[in-house]
């Protein structure tokens, strides 16, 4: 079984910036309560992690490197990518910004 | 009975009330004026108390920048020396949105006007004055003119928490779009763009204090072109008196040329400046927006910070005399 995370549905169709300081639903707090539990959730069981992006308003830059940027850091980038896949029919584009970023994440203050 | 006075001492003291009641009642008192004349004198000492400033007859940002900044630096001049202004719009023959946002934006900050008075003379032209009340405009200044509580085609607001809103800029957007594309498409090029602003000027507007200043935003619904414009500014730093391009550029040695800030603008929206300096999570924003610029749905993209004017669509940028405030983004969204 796979696991999966719905942005829109399990965290918010208006995704915030960076930090939590920032403002509500940031990069910070989606990597906190989803991503990274989800994430080591499926590497213990040596599972992909299947991100679905569809339905939301959009994912500024600095949510992007707040979070899976951020993931990135902490794991490595072959790591993210080894159990990290994405879903995106709205913004095709999106998963290959994202994995742009896992691939060169940007360092955190 | 009469007291009969006889010691020196009250003879002296009753010799010197006589004088002095004497002379009250023979001083010269003021002539009586009329009503009118009173009025009069009372409403010339009313327009002494204002500076008339007579705005440029295209009172646009977008189109005219030189002149525009140039008037509210003027005004800026004015309220240093203590005067009060008077902005005067009735003969203007131009206007776009993005001066109305400047405009209110402007006159609501206590740093440039010191708090003193400040009037205005809503546009003759019947058009443009209907676009100053249907923007909430008079929502943000004190004034007879009736506000706007229709807000049909225009929503003008003011974030003073600092924060990035979420959710306004969600609502921007769905407005947008219901209007611009008649249908609820969730495009993402507004949404980004707009948190990108709010993020940055959280984060950079101030150089080493976060949080320090709020911003304006406001998006114009054009009933004849349909299209949606928006307009986000801040009177912060701007974006080339920021912490990561002054890092770049005491970096830099002998290289010719770079120390204008309008040739670090290609730097800047290919995401260099930020690389260079090591501050990577800062400017990453600018690179989206430019990106986005070039969507068909996006119209005009165009930043105006310090002494610099981007045309973002065009990749045209070029330094102005005058140095804008802080920072304003205006971007359109057409059918």
């Amino acid at each position: 079984m796979e696991n999966k995370i719905n942005i829109s549905k399990d965290f918010t169709d208006s995704p915030g910036a960076r930090y939590k300081s920032d403002g509500p639903f940031s990069g910070e707090e989606f990597y906190e309560k989803l991503l990274e539990p989800k994430f080591l959730e499926a590497r213990k069981q040596n599972k992909i992690l299947v991100i679905d992006l569809d339905n939301s308003w959009g994912y500024a830059s600095s949510f992007i490197s707040g979070s899976f940027g951020k993931l990135s850091i902490a794991y490595t980038a072959n790591e993210v990518l080894k159990y990290v896949n994405f879903i995106s029919l709205d913004i095709p584009l999106i998963p290959e910004k994202i994995i742009k970023e896992i691939k060169n994440p940007t360092r955190q203050k | 009975m009469k007291k009969l006075i006889t010691t020196p001492k009250w003879k002296k003291y009753l010799l010197r009330r006589s004088e002095y009641r004497s002379k009250r009642r023979t001083k010269l008192k003021k002539p009586l004026i009329s009503i009118s004349e009173y009025s009069q004198s009372r409403s010339n000492k009313k327009t002494f108390a204002f500076h008339q400033h007579k705005a440029p007859d295209n009172f646009s940002l977008v189109n005219n920048p030189e002149e525009i900044i140039k008037y509210f630096d003027e005004a800026l001049g004015f309220y240093e020396n203590g005067l009060k202004v008077h902005f005067d719009l009735r003969e203007i023959n131009e206007l776009t949105p993005d001066a109305i946002a400047f405009h209110v934006a402007f006159i609501n900050e206590p740093r440039f006007t010191k708090k003193l008075g400040t009037k205005g003379t809503s546009p003759t032209n019947s058009q443009f004055s209907q676009m100053f009340l249907e923007s909430g405009f008079y929502d943000h200044v004190n004034s007879d003119a009736p506000k706007n509580n229709a807000k049909r085609n225009a929503l003008l607001h003011r974030i003073t928490e600092y924060k990035v809103e979420n959710q306004l800029a969600k609502e921007l957007c769905e407005k947008a779009v219901r209007f611009t594309f008649g249908n609820d498409t969730k495009f993402h090029p507004i949404y980004e763009i707009l948190i990108e602003c709010m993020a940055n000027t959280n984060n950079h507007a101030a150089k080493r204090k976060k949080g320090k200043y709020n911003w304006w935003v406001f998006e114009y619904n054009d009933p004849k072109t349909k299209i949606t414009s928006f307009t986000f500014l801040d009177f912060g730093v701007g974006i080339f008196k920021s912490l990561s391009v002054q890092t770049f550029l005491r970096g830099l040695t002998n290289i010719a040329g770079l120390s204008k800030n309008v040739n670090l603008v290609s730097k800047l929206m290919a995401g260099e400046i930020s690389s260079r300096t090591g501050l990577a999570e800062r400017g990453k924003g600018l690179p989206l927006i430019f990106d986005h610029s070039k969507n068909p749905k996006i119209g005009a993209s165009i930043i105006i910070s310090n002494d610099v004017f981007a045309d973002l669509k065009g990749e045209k940028y070029f330094a102005l005399k005058n140095h804008f405030p802080g920072t304003l983004l205006y971007w359109e969204l057409i059918p």
